[in-house]
């Protein structure tokens, strides 16, 4: 029939949306124009796309050229370890721990909540100082294990209370089911709860994931003066006091994200759901 | 040997409200025990105190003789349906029904064996490699059978395992569930809210209501000669009908209730449990069915008669149910009340009767049954 499928109302809702896309797509349009011209094309024409003759190179640059020591290859390694390292530990600590919480209705449970609760509330650039003093005397700094600690403590606070919302309207029955079924506390908890938490756990690992990924603060504090170099401290050493190589930064910005922004499309709806909440049975 | 005790149990919930007071019971070995009651009654605590996810506090529990009241629910050997189905939704039907068996640490070609008999048995062969999602209502009921047949313990728990289902898959489920009981001859404690579930599954009903377990006996037991008013209404669809009225006593030998003009007489064999009631109130009850549209002749010789104007006529096919006025005080009513009681009859379908006519319903004195207005306990 052909009929137009919009009314006056729903066009400039949808027009509007499509501006916000496009306006939201913007910085990734820089970055990627940016990252794909030569130190000429971006001073001569740093806005305009590099379709005729665009400069791969900038990757292989970035890639192994970035970074005090062995370039953004193994920046990026460092960071996988770490994330990959750090999101484990979280998510097998911070539901263990929210479990624990959810169900006992002790005062003791309710209590250590609260001491959660506080953990997320207070910046955490407060500690720094006593970490750093504790992390040293460990032998920690500059350590996988140390940093993946680190950030693991950092974000259980705020895992924690994700977890502990999402167990909280997760329906008794089926750790009941499981017990009378025969199970033990640890067989329920991760043959019968975590696959239970799947959504929620999905989206602390991507939130906590990112955090880890993007962070700068921490490694660059912690880990100063080692080979464990992470992407956004290779990144930050593009930066220099007297000349940036911006093609550089950006190339190397794009592969830092790429990996994020994989997960993201493949995770996306389990992303959502652990936000919205609840189980499908 | 599934035999279940139940000795003063007793549950007090956080918070103080007590939710089961000092029942005791006694299930045999392979009986479909039912619990029903309205909500709040209890039954579901209780059941669940039997599987061990609740604390007990007071009284006993024993399970195959052994006292389990600190025993783990993993270790009570009893088996449980929930009311959800509680299916793990992550599983496969196999799975589901292979977990008890895996918990156990039974050998995979042992698990497999056992998970596809209770499938054949249950009709769920075609279905085990589907996730619970993807199945109905009565197949997930049946999985959640499954999982509770297959460890073959010494009792089921099912707490209202009938009541997502509708009408008419819950009427076939009622009967695939009493024949996989009777063919496993597994004991079993069936809670309910619905006196139908409870009278054609049960081979022993418990009526509980506020925590309190008001009667319990054969299904016949409990409908033929309820104990108490509670009882009388709760079981039986509808329910027995009351009536407060006055007992006179008309001569020696004649006791008589008085409904409006009509004097019903009481059974003879009833004469010298109602005397210290002559003079004074007592409720009377009688059962629809036994409220027809028969001849008076079919009630017996010394039959009385309910006059009243009929209020609303239902068509059932089988029957049509009819709503009565009676010149009688509802139960329990306020003393400023109108005097007017609602009584429901059974009569047959080809029944000319319509409303607002006037009816005359015989009732024979043997099908009364006689409640004490004070305790409501009944009169024997």
């Amino acid at each position: 029939m052909g009929a137009f499928r919009y009314t006056s109302r729903s066009f400039v809702r949808e027009l509007a949306m499509i501006l916000a896309a496009m306006l939201f797509s913007l910085p990734f349009y820089f970055l990627i124009a940016i990252s794909l011209k030569s130190d000429r094309q971006l001073t001569r024409e740093p806005l305009k796309p590099p379709l005729a003759d665009p400069n791969w190179g900038n990757y292989a640059d970035a890639w192994s050229n970035g970074g005090t020591t062995g370039g953004m290859g193994r920046a990026f390694f460092n960071t996988v370890i770490i994330t990959v390292g750090s999101v484990v530990c979280l998510v097998l600590v911070s539901s263990m721990t929210a479990y624990v919480i959810a169900r006992r209705t002790s005062k003791l449970s309710n209590g250590l909540y609260v001491l959660f609760v506080i953990g997320f509330i207070m910046p955490a650039t407060l500690g720094l100082v006593p970490v750093y003093v504790v992390m040293r005397s460990a032998g920690l700094l500059a350590t996988y294990h140390g940093i993946i600690i680190l950030h693991t403590a950092g974000i259980l606070p705020f895992a924690v209370f994700l977890y502990v919302g999402f167990i909280r309207a997760l329906p008794t029955e089926y750790e009941e089911a499981a017990q009378v079924d025969g199970a033990g506390m640890l067989r329920t908890f991760f043959r019968v709860v975590i696959p239970l938490l799947r959504p929620i756990t999905t989206t602390v690992a991507m939130l906590s994931g990112l955090i880890v990924w993007n962070d700068f603060f921490i490694a660059l504090i912690f880990m100063s003066g080692s080979s464990i170099g992470t992407l956004p401290v290779a990144l930050n050493s593009f930066v220099n006091e007297n000349y940036t190589q911006w093609n550089l930064v950006f190339a190397g910005a794009t592969i830092a994200i790429l990996p994020v922004l994989g997960v993201f499309v493949v995770a996306q709806r389990q992303f959502v759901r652990g936000l919205a909440g609840g189980i499908r049975g | 040997m599934g035999t279940i005790g139940i000795r003063g149990l007793g549950k007090v919930y956080p918070g103080g409200t007590r939710a089961l007071r000092d029942l005791d019971l006694e299930i045999a070995d392979g009986e479909f025990m039912v619990f029903v009651g309205p909500s709040g009654c209890g039954k579901t605590t209780a059941l669940r105190m039997i599987a061990g996810l609740e604390t007990i506090e007071e009284g006993e529990i024993s399970i195959g003789g052994t006292v389990v009241n600190r025993v783990e629910p993993r270790k009570r050997d009893v088996a449980m349906v929930f009311q959800n189905y509680a299916l793990y939704p992550h599983m496969s039907v196999y799975d589901n029904i292979a977990f008890p068996l895996q918990c156990e640490g039974r050998r995979k070609q042992e698990i497999k064996e056992r998970v596809e008999e209770a499938a054949r048995l249950l009709g769920l062969d075609e279905l085990l490699k589907r996730k619970p999602r993807a199945l109905s209502g009565g197949q997930r009921q049946r999985v959640a059978m499954g999982r509770a047949i297959v460890r073959k313990p010494q009792a089921f728990l099912l707490d209202e395992p009938l009541s997502n289902l509708d009408a008419k898959l819950r009427m076939q489920m009622r009967a695939e569930l009493s024949t996989v009981q009777r063919t496993l001859g597994v004991t079993t404690v069936y809670v309910t809210h619905d006196q139908v579930e409870a009278m054609t599954m049960g081979t022993r009903i418990a009526v509980m209501r506020d925590g309190l377990l008001q009667q319990e006996g054969t299904p016949e037991l409990v409908y033929g000669r309820p104990s108490n008013m509670f009882v009388a209404t709760f079981i039986g669809s509808p329910g027995m009908n009351l009536l407060s009225c006055p007992l006179v006593a008309d001569g020696p030998d004649d006791l008589r209730c008085v409904v409006g003009e009509e004097r019903i007489p009481a059974p003879r064999e009833m004469h010298r449990a109602l005397e210290r009631f002559a003079g004074s109130e007592v409720v009377v009850g009688v059962r629809p069915e036994k409220l027809t549209d028969a001849p008076r002749a079919a009630a017996g010789d010394a039959a009385g008669r309910l006059r009243g104007e009929v209020t609303v006529v239902e068509m059932l096919g089988h029957e049509r149910l009819v709503q009565v006025e009676l010149p009688g005080r509802p139960v329990a009513a306020d003393p400023g009340a109108a005097d007017k009681v609602t009584v429901y009859a059974r009569f047959s379908p080809a029944s000319p009767v319509k409303p607002l006519e006037t009816v005359a319903i015989p009732v024979n004195p043997a099908d009364l049954h006689f409640f004490d207005p004070e305790t409501g306990e009944a009169i024997r």
